[in-house]
């Protein structure tokens, strides 16, 4: 049978296609689906930092960066950012099990805490990566030490990294 | 006695009619066929096989695809007037042994196709199979089972040949798959809070659609018996789920979920 096929492709179409398929079935052969998850699956918020600097004449010069910050999860024994150097935004993970979430950022030995009101949508990625957790959220407030106020700028937090809130503080000389 | 003929003579050079009478059928070498091994000419009506004198006559019938007579020096006339030529069943090999192989036996799936030949060119056809699996990935597992089938056409690339049933296969199929299925251990993705978590999927079903595209062969072996085989690209209709569904990681007839896909069948089949 594969002599006859042989012919009528050769005939037909010339040994360069015989040749293709017999590549094709090896190819399907040892073709076997990636296994490996190859996608980002980080679904972070963004706080951002809006500071003003009030000088002795009363005038603010604005600064968007924290010379160094601690960030650690309320309820969570590990450290998101350890005093980090020059950080103008920081990156912080929702909690997918309740819909309350609250980061304690220190600055300068002065803690304050923003919370984080949202919701959870799980969405599944494919078998090798598992689900993600979208979230959108509702409302943010802080407790308000060193924070004058937090904003929401933008609701949605996904894979894509984004300011979803801003801090404001007004320091003076 | 000279008897008029319409005959569509295939040559070298691209398909003319004539009126020729059949004198000049079995004395004119310039109007023989001269491509391939053969040396026939289709007719497209014969008016009557009585028509053709008797004494040239060597053996008349019916063939495959209309009526047919073998003159005393060989010429063979053939009518092709019969649209229904005949219908095979054919038992796919390839992608049974393939996915069970480098699946380790996780996939067992069963594949049978059924066409039928019009005018020698046209190849309607209605595929169908049931998979059973076990697959994993990345610690999570995809357990189910479920069915197939696949409608399309094919086109008969080949010259037309009223003896042969050999032919060169381009065509398309729409496909549909359905399962139940049961993903466990699927990684939640959340690991500054929860670790590790998992979570699992049971009792889920799913209808998946997809569209391919086909290329191959079928060939007739020794009487009945026919063997063949056919590359497919597959690409994936169904691409969404519901926000709080999951998707399977492996769809009977498509393979692997992915937006395309590879395919390969060999067929053994037989001829009614």
């Amino acid at each position: 049978m594969l002599g006859l096929c042989k012919d009528y492709v050769r005939t037909m179409l010339g040994r360069r296609l015989y040749i293709v398929i017999v590549g094709l079935v090896v190819l399907f052969a040892s073709c076997q689906p990636d296994e490996k998850c190859r996608q980002s699956l980080d679904v972070v918020a963004g706080i951002a930092l809006k500071g003003t600097a009030v000088d002795s004449l009363g005038e603010g010069t604005a600064f968007t960066s924290w010379d160094s910050i601690t960030v650690q999860g309320v309820g969570n024994d590990s450290v998101l950012y350890d005093n980090k150097k020059a950080v103008s935004r920081v990156l912080v993970p929702l909690r997918i099990d309740t819909n309350v979430t609250a980061f304690t950022l220190t600055w300068h030995g002065v803690d304050d805490v923003v919370y984080i009101k949202h919701d959870n949508e799980r969405r599944f990625v494919s078998m090798a990566c598992g689900c993600v957790i979208y979230h959108t959220i509702e409302s943010v407030w802080c407790k308000g030490t060193w924070i004058d106020s937090v904003k929401l700028v933008n609701s949605a937090v996904e894979t894509v990294e984004q300011d979803n809130m801003q801090v404001y503080v007004t320091i003076g000389n | 006695m000279a008897v008029m003929l319409s005959v569509s003579i295939r040559a070298q050079e691209a398909d003319s009619t004539a009126v020729v009478t059949v004198s000049e059928v079995v004395t004119g070498d310039s109007i023989y066929m001269e491509a391939m091994d053969t040396t026939w000419l289709r007719a497209e009506t014969i008016e009557t096989p009585e028509s053709v004198p008797q004494d040239t006559i060597e053996e008349k019938g019916t063939k495959l695809s209309g009526q047919y007579a073998r003159l005393k020096d060989g010429t063979r006339i053939y009518s092709d007037t019969v649209i229904y030529q005949g219908m095979n069943l054919k038992l796919d090999l390839a992608n049974t042994i393939l996915e069970a192989a480098t699946s380790k036996g996780k996939i067992l799936s069963f594949e049978m196709a059924w066409n039928i030949r019009l005018k020698q060119r046209f190849y309607p056809t209605l595929e169908g199979g049931y998979v059973k699996m076990e697959t994993s990935a990345e610690g999570g597992l995809h357990t189910g089972e479920g069915g197939f089938f696949r409608v399309g056409l094919d086109i008969n690339g080949l010259k037309k040949h009223p003896e042969r049933l050999n032919a060169l296969l381009v065509g398309i199929r729409v496909g549909t798959g359905l399962q139940n299925y049961d993903l466990t251990g699927v990684a939640m993705n959340s690991p500054y809070w929860n670790g590790e978590k998992k979570m699992d999927f049971m009792n889920q079903f799913r209808a998946d659609c997809w569209g391919e595209v086909v290329a191959g062969c079928q060939v007739q072996v020794w009487e009945g018996l026919q063997m063949g085989w056919f590359v497919r690209l597959k690409i994936l209709f169904t691409r969404k789920v519901s926000d709080d569904g999951v998707m399977p990681y492996y769809i009977p007839g498509f393979g692997y979920r992915d937006e395309t896909n590879w395919g390969f069948n060999y067929y053994i089949g037989y001829k009614f």
